[in-house]
């Protein structure tokens, strides 16, 4: 194996930064790709642009965005629990924040946020040009905003969501006023956001990547992207069945959750745990494939039992579809099935088990350099193992029966979400953050940022660990002195202003990079991965050349990137004429055609817009209304496809 | 590109490991209802599980932690690297170890479930539970009916039949018993016994709206001879009024909404929206929970329940100041 | 140069020409996709069906309502079913430049969902009232899940309806057919669908 290349010390800036393959590259066909892939500038070029890494940047910047709301209704539930018998907020806006909380953390935070990363990095990983359905992707992007503002604007008109992240009927099937209507209307609404979403990713990773880039070559986090949007392809559908029931149940009465007249209430349940466990993978396994991707690059080698890794990805896709009992146990539903259920969720602990210990492998058996995103990267390990080995408890059912509902729960699921998703996230921007900004980044302050945030989250849930146990329930606005419960809600107060702090200061941390001039070179962590093969950040068309990947690590092995000089006059890669982008076979990554890229167009807006109104139109109960504007959606998609670039 | 040592992260799971053994020996001690200070053998399997868990996840978390740490600090030299090493550590610790760990905590699962399906004697008394948007339904094989406190006897398994009149609530009393949920249009069966006597906490454990907060109630678990004259009590009609102020506030009550609403057996108030009050005055605390049972706290609900738990369904009560007294008088009364 | 297998067969495969790609395309992978997704959304909604029907002990149908007619659903089935044939039929002539044969196929696509849909809505009109969504679930599972069903239809028939202007306009043929066989996909899903509705919502009540 060839020597990897040394990554920069921080805050040195590399003369031109130019990787030379690159250099040559662009010295040959550089003009005529920027004239071919030139873009709009102005509003015009904001509101109409297909460029899959102004849409990554939007998806980041949108759900942190989202991420700052939510953080905050959780910074007023802290408040008002700080102590017993509070009354900083009424019962009715506690239980609108608690449902915001959640829902928005996992639908508008988590899974966008990932969505962003895969959007901006599939593409330049797997060495293409732009994802395979760029308006599609645009249109993704515009109703993932505006059904996150839809549901938001709910808080302001005092109708938020108050059912509770997963709304369980017969509650939800009653309560009076919009609330429920902007949560059932609001997700199906998202859902065709993450359906297109997914199906876009996994296509451009299916068909578009590098030749040579076979299966076995592709990166992890390629791989993590992919199933997580095959499980959302399979996952979603219980969700929207579920929601569109909901809707038709409170709305013209049907009787789906109707015990009395035929209905079921569990039924509720079975449908959202179908989707809502797989979906918590769907959040964890993209962060798992950030984590190995920052591992490598700082252990300065490549990940260990790479096929292991990947089988374990691939599996814990697959399985956890077959473990949602295991959020209803209470519900007294048989033993054989408890037993069953129980069984299976020990099963997918195994593939976690296999990617925990790849990763120490790689950090034992490499080099490590400490930096911000390592650090990121090592703190998700041990917040992951914390909250991992308190889920394998749940898999004892009458333990489960004890803790479930209550804040021994919440501990745990904020130590795999937060630990397992947030803190790789923050990695991963550090990481990625010359890439997409051309910047570097004040490594000190990302160490406070690190510290402050790692503290703030472990003295925030490790706490609710001691409550729950103690006996207290969870979504309660508040909670009596006598139970010795106090003095652990009083510390995860503290903890989540710590936390909100950290949070202040990593905001501080990038701002200031932004004002700052530390130009970032091409690839200032010397990394393995096609990425960083661009300019920071990369040029429009991303690659002047399409390069012929040899391994698993193009940037490392010695012939991926001289390749990208080597085929710089050979039309097939450079693609100079139009937007275009190679197809290459599913398996093999065999060049199969050339396609043309459509450019940037204002359509998908258009259709964003016209669903936009039909939602709301639902929501207050026009109807007809809703129809004429479903009627627009289909004018507008027959404009779109009407006008497609000739192709195939 | 030595960065500083991380030693935040070193010390800080072990600390937390002692926090968490600290703060569970103070839940027991205290007036916490602790799922670790367990008084019936349910719970007892609920707890006993935990600890076994509590050590191997305590183990595993510091072998993780530890490796982790000291990778990141011990510098190494680069070696060789092959494609595909560290198969066999990956396999090891990953699959084998973990499959070995999960087959003993399958194991656990399942004893737990077979030791917790049903008592080692048949139940002599079953109650029935019934939730409702924000208090319990309580009542007994023999026709008792109450509310917000269920009296046991000690030593002897209980059978418990859970349903609920309009959303899902859950029956969770963490000393006695693990949750089990409460359907409409379907009724669970469970049971518990209590090991020692003395007042248990429980609390509604599943979301069910604006008041889940304040939906409490109390197992007392006695003597069987106090047990079944308890039961007996509070089988009994209600008591007249022995004051005249009393039978005042027994006229106000039965002729007003609050007998639209509350039944008191032996009068003609036989509401069922809300709480059986024949023997309201016996209860330690009001409201399922939320305040004590003196008569400055009963006044205070009648007046304006809606300051103690708002968004309840029961409707300030505009009676005047002399009324108010004589029906707080009447209800303190029905012992 | 290295004598990778890979750099010499992309060195001299030829830049594929539109006439002749090989391979499955971005659009089909899209397409299947949806079906996946649209096939799980009904996979749910049958499960449902069944998971109602049994989680109650009184009989099915409910005491209160009949069993569905059985006429008009078989023969819309049938005729929907029936319609993926001249849909093959577009499939095959349009890479081969018949138009005319292709847009027959499209035609009789196109008139098969119609009849669908008006055999679908004459169906309704006979179950209703004496059941009705309101009614009890299986009122609701009927309605809703013929009616998830015939608004897909609708859907693919309006596809048909835009491959049928495209013909006209002259904008497929040997050059550019991939729309066919992408709608062929989605009606061929159709009938699938079609034919797992008629058994949960219209047979299975009988048996």
């Amino acid at each position: 194996m060839t020597a990897t290349r040394e990554p920069i010390a921080s805050g040195d800036v590399a003369a031109d930064g130019v990787l030379p393959e690159r250099a040559l590259a662009e010295a040959a066909v550089g003009d005529r790709l920027k004239k071919a892939w030139e873009e709009e500038p102005g509003l015009i070029g904001f509101l109409t642009t297909v460029n899959h890494k102004r849409i990554g940047r939007r998806y980041l910047v949108t759900a942190a965005f989202f991420f700052m709301l939510s953080g905050i209704s959780a910074l007023v539930m802290r408040t008002q629990l700080v102590s017993p018998n509070n009354d900083i907020v009424d019962p009715d806006l506690y239980d609108q924040l608690f449902t915001l909380h959640g829902t928005a953390m996992i639908f508008f935070f988590a899974t966008p946020m990932n969505n962003g990363f895969g959007n901006f990095f599939l593409p330049l990983m797997v060495g293409t040009r732009d994802m395979a359905f760029p308006r599609l992707n645009a249109l993704s992007y515009w109703i993932f905003l505006f059904s996150g503002l839809f549901m938001f604007a709910s808080l302001p008109l005092g109708m938020a969501p108050n059912g509770g992240w997963f709304a369980y009927v017969p509650l939800t099937r009653r309560i009076d006023g919009l609330n429920l209507d902007f949560y059932s209307l609001g997700l199906l609404f998202l859902a065709v956001s993450s359906t297109v979403g997914a199906i876009n990713l996994i296509v451009t990773a299916l068909k578009m990547r590098a030749p040579g880039m076979t299966l076995n070559r592709v990166p992890v986090f390629v791989w993590a992207v992919v199933t997580q949007s095959f499980m959302l392809v399979f996952a979603l559908p219980p969700l929207d069945v579920a929601n569109l029931m909901l809707f038709l149940d409170r709305r013209f009465d049907t009787r789906f959750f109707d015990t009395s007249k035929g209905g079921d209430s569990v039924l509720w349940q079975h449908l959202f745990w179908l989707f809502g466990h797989p979906d918590v993978y769907i959040i964890v396994l993209p962060a798992m494939g950030i984590i190995s991707t920052i591992i490598p690059t700082f252990a300065r080698r490549p990940i260990a039992a790479y096929p292991f890794v990947v089988l374990a990805t691939v599996a814990t896709g697959i399985i956890s579809f077959g473990v949602w009992v295991h959020h209803m146990f209470a519900v007294g539903l048989s033993e054989v099935s408890q037993t069953f259920f129980a069984a299976a969720t020990l099963t997918i602990s195994l593939p976690a088990g296999i990617q925990m210990f790849a990763w120490i492998a790689t950090l034992w058996r490499g080099r490590v350099v400490i930096n911000t995103a390592m650090l990121y990267a090592l703190g998700f390990i041990v917040a992951f193992v914390m909250g991992g080995v308190t889920g394998v408890m749940f898999a004892v059912v009458t333990f489960d029966q004890q803790v479930t509902d209550s804040y021994f729960v919440v501990a745990h699921f904020h130590y795999v979400l937060f630990g397992g998703a947030v803190l790789p996230l923050l990695g991963g921007l550090f990481y990625w953050w010359p890439k997409m900004t051309g910047r570097m980044v004040n490594e000190k302050g990302g160490i406070w940022s690190f510290v402050l945030v790692f503290a703030g989250f472990n003295l925030t849930f490790f706490p609710m660990h001691i409550s729950g146990l103690l006996g207290m329930p969870r979504r309660i606005y508040t909670y009596d002195g006598d139970y010795g419960w106090t003095v652990w809600n009083a510390l995860s107060t503290a903890g989540a202003y710590l936390l909100g702090a950290g949070f202040v200061v990593t905001a501080l941390v990038f701002v200031e990079s932004l004002l700052r001039d530390r130009k970032a070179p091409d690839d200032p962590w010397g990394s393995n991965t096609l990425d960083w093969a661009t300019a920071s950040p990369p040029e429009h068309y991303n690659f002047p050349v399409v390069p012929t990947v040899h391994s698993l690590n193009p940037l490392w092995d010695g012939r991926s990137l001289p390749s990208m000089a080597e085929h710089r006059f050979e039309d097939q890669r450079t693609m100079t004429e139009e937007h275009m982008a190679l197809r290459t076979s599913e398996l093999d990554a065999r060049v199969e055609t050339v396609m043309p890229m459509p450019g940037d167009t204002i359509v998908p807006l258009w259709v964003a817009l016209f669903l936009t109104a039909g939602v709301v139109l639902l929501l207050v109960g026009a109807y007809l209304g809703a129809a004429v504007a479903g009627v627009g959606v289909a004018a507008v998609v027959t404009w779109w496809l009407w006008h497609r670039p000739a192709v195939e | 590109m030595y960065r500083r040592r991380p030693s935040v992260r070193v010390r800080l799971p072990f600390l937390l490991g002692l926090l968490l053994v600290a703060a569970t020996a103070t839940g027991c001690a205290g007036e916490a209802p602790s799922t670790l200070s367990p008084s019936g053998p349910k719970s007892d399997v609920a707890a006993s599980s935990w600890w076994i868990l509590f050590g191997v996840a305590a183990f595993v978390c510091v072998v993780v932690i530890a490796l982790t740490v000291l990778a990141a600090i011990v510098r190494r030299r680069a070696r060789t690297v092959h494609d595909n090493d560290a198969k066999g550590f990956v396999l090891t610790f990953g699959v084998v170890i973990p499959a070995l760990v999960f087959g003993g905590t399958f194991v656990l699962s399942v004893m737990g479930l077979q030791r917790t399906s049903h008592p080692q004697t048949d139940p002599d008394t079953t109650i029935q539970v019934i939730g409702h948007q924000w208090w319990w339904e309580v009542r007994y094989g023999d026709g008792t009916v109450t509310a917000n406190e269920i009296h046991v006897p000690v030593g002897q398994p209980v059978e418990v039949t859970l349903s609920s009149a309009d959303v899902i609530h859950s029956f969770w009393v963490p000393e006695l018993m693990p949750k089990m949920d409460m359907i409409p249009g379907r009724v669970n069966h469970t049971w518990f016994t209590a090991d020692k006597a003395g007042v248990y906490h429980g609390q509604c454990a599943e979301y069910c709206g604006l008041q889940h907060a304040h939906m409490g109630f109390d197992v007392v678990a006695e003597p069987k001879s106090d047990f079944d004259s308890w039961l007996a009590d509070q089988g009994s009609d209600a008591a007249t009024p022995t004051s005249s102020l009393a039978s005042r506030g027994m006229d106000v009550f039965t002729s007003t909404t609050c007998a639209t609403c509350h039944t008191i057996r032996g009068t003609s108030a036989d509401g069922d929206v809300g709480p059986d009050l024949t023997h309201v005055g016996s209860r330690a605390r009001l409201a399922a929970g939320a305040i004590p049972n003196d008569r400055g706290h009963l006044a205070g609900w009648i007046g304006n329940s809606q300051t103690v738990k708002p968004g309840n369904r029961m409707p300030p009560q505009h009676l005047s100041p002399d009324d108010l007294q004589a029906v707080v008088t009447y209800l303190e009364g029905l012992t | 140069m290295s004598s990778d297998t890979t750099e010499r067969s992309v060195r001299r495969e030829p830049v594929a020409a539109p006439e002749a790609p090989v391979g499955r395309s971005t659009g089909w992978w899209g397409m299947a996709l949806f079906i996946s997704t649209e096939a799980a959304t009904f996979a749910v909604f049958l499960a449902s069906y069944f998971y109602l029907r049994f989680s109650h002990t009184s009989g099915w149908p409910p005491p209160s309502e009949k069993g569905p007619d059985l006429v008009l659903p078989s023969v819309a089935t049938g005729v929907l079913v029936l319609s993926c044939v001249p849909m093959l039929l577009a499939v095959r002539t349009t890479p081969r430049n018949r138009t005319a044969a292709s847009g027959l196929g499209v035609a009789g696509a196109f008139a098969g969902g119609c009849a669908f849909l008006v055999l679908q809505v004459l169906d309704w009109a006979g179950e209703y009232p004496s059941s009705t969504p309101s009614k009890d679930a299986y009122g609701s599972l009927f309605y809703v899940i013929t009616g998830l069903h015939a608004a897909h239809v609708a859907i693919g028939v309006g596809m048909l309806l835009f491959l049928l202007a495209s013909l006209a306009a002259g904008r497929l043929g040997r050059e550019r057919h991939e729309p066919v066989n992408l709608v062929a996909l989605y009606w061929y899903f159709m009938s699938v669908v079609a034919l797992g509705v008629y058994a949960t919502v219209y047979l299975s009540p009988y048996l």
